[in-house]
């Protein structure tokens, strides 16, 4: 099967410590939330399926494939943490470094990632005095240049006020990726997504229909 | 001291950044050569204040520029004043500046992805073009850590102290690194 994310029996260990524990999970809706509470797994499931965290035992397939960091898009909470290049043009650029591109085809994806994130007319502005949400969008944008068929977002609205936290879900569910995978802790987010998964101490508590997933995970708290 | 590229459409803005960097030399020469009387200073400054405007930035770009180099102003007037004497002191102190601010006005009007361009050329590396784009990135970087030291000292009442505040800042830097190194190799871009 060449569609979705698929793992089996993965386990994950830091140093003898197990971050995740013998997973099995099929995700092939177009959005999917993780949700959790801190250090239950969430980014060790996250970097997984962009190939930055390998898994210590186990199957774990993206596409039908081995995922690899330059097939699925990452984004993390701190845009900072991936900036490269002075200007939002040319660090947007920058993810088409080694892609062989004309001069014509680079500026041209480059304009329209700008634009389906809508900060076309940022490109020339100089990264470091962008605000948060300004950052989060050109992070948004230098990950979807490289026209990712799975981008995974990892707490992407954590640093974000309200409107910007609405802004860049909306964004986000537009985005011409096949499937989008956030992490977040932020429920009302979370309830944006077609699937939600419960992730609780490193294995799955639940998955599958927000509302229902939702509404146990904060049953659990009471 | 590197100043952020200011966009524009000037014509210095669109001379290649090759020419750029060997009109500078050039320039550093001509400078260090005539630079030495009262016609030769008021010529280099005259032509320092014409490019700036050419390329579209205005006389208090010059001034804030100056500004930030106030220190090293100091340490290469007093001593020019001391040895040299009042005039071939100013001469000097307004080659040396002369030569800084072109130096400067080169990174205003040239993207670093240019430059950046340039050296991978030049060098035919990658990597060590990445290198450099990322080094003048940190500088961006280092400043706001040093600032968010500076103030969060300050928010605990702590006076600011040099010595505390470079460690701070060297440990601060190399914790940021790690997780700098993850979020650049999660952009994938093999180089
Ligand atoms: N690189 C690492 N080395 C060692 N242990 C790690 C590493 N990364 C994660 N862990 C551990 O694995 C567990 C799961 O961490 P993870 O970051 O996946 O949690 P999380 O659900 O994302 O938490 P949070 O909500 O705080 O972001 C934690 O106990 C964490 O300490
Ligand atoms: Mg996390």
């Amino acid at each position: 099967m060449s569609f979705g994310i698929k793992l089996e029996a993965v386990t994950v260990e830091f140093d003898g410590h197990i971050a995740l524990s013998g997973i099995n999970l099929e995700l092939t809706a177009k959005s999917v939330a993780i949700i959790g509470a801190n250090g239950s797994g969430k980014s060790t499931f996250a970097r997984l399926l962009n190939g930055l965290v390998k898994p210590t035992s186990g199957k774990l397939s993206v596409l039908g494939k081995s995922p690899t960091v330059s097939e699925v898009g990452f984004v993390f909470s701190n845009p900072d943490l991936q900036i490269v290049m002075p200007t939002v043009f040319e660090d947007v650029a920058f993810s088409l470094t080694g892609k062989k591109l004309s001069k014509d085809e680079v500026r041209s994806r480059v304009e329209a990632a700008l634009g389906a994130v809508g900060i076309l007319e940022l490109q020339e502005s100089n990264c470091h005095t962008l605000s948060s949400g300004q950052k989060q969008l050109l992070a948004i944008a230098s990950a979807m240049v490289r026209e990712p068929k799975v981008l995974v977002a990892d707490e992407p609205t954590t640093l974000l006020d309200l409107p910007n936290t609405k802004h860049i879900s909306n964004i986000l569910h537009e985005l011409p990726v096949q499937q989008l995978v956030l992490v977040t802790h932020d429920l009302d987010l979370a309830a944006t997504c077609h699937e939600v998964v419960w992730f609780d101490r490193g294995v799955i508590r639940k998955s599958g229909n927000p509302k229902s997933t939702i509404a146990e995970y904060r049953k659990s708290f009471d | 001291m590197i100043s952020l590229y200011r966009p524009g459409s000037s014509i210095i803005h669109s001379i290649p950044a090759g020419w750029k960097l060997l009109g500078l030399a050039l320039s550093l020469a001509l400078i260090g050569f005539f630079g030495k009387d009262l016609v030769g200073s008021i010529v280099v400054a005259a032509g320092v204040l014409a490019l700036f405007l050419l390329a579209g930035l205005r006389p208090i770009e010059i001034l804030m520029q100056l500004w930030q180099m106030k220190f090293l102003l100091l340490i290469v007037l007093v001593p020019q004043l001391i040895f040299a004497g009042l005039e071939k002191g100013i001469y000097n102190t307004v080659a040396v500046f002369s030569g800084i601010l072109l130096a400067a006005l080169v990174s205003l009007t040239t993207k670093t992805s240019d430059i950046v361009e340039l050296i991978k050329r030049i060098t035919k590396s990658q990597s060590f073009a990445l290198l450099i784009a990322l080094s003048i990135n940190s500088i961006a970087l280092v400043i706001g850590f040093s600032k968010s030291i500076t103030e969060a000292g300050l928010a605990r009442g702590v006076k600011p102290n040099p010595v505390r505040q470079i460690v701070t800042l060297f440990v601060v830097s190399l914790r940021y690194a790690d997780d700098y190194a993850e979020g650049l190799a999660a952009r994938g871009v093999v180089v």
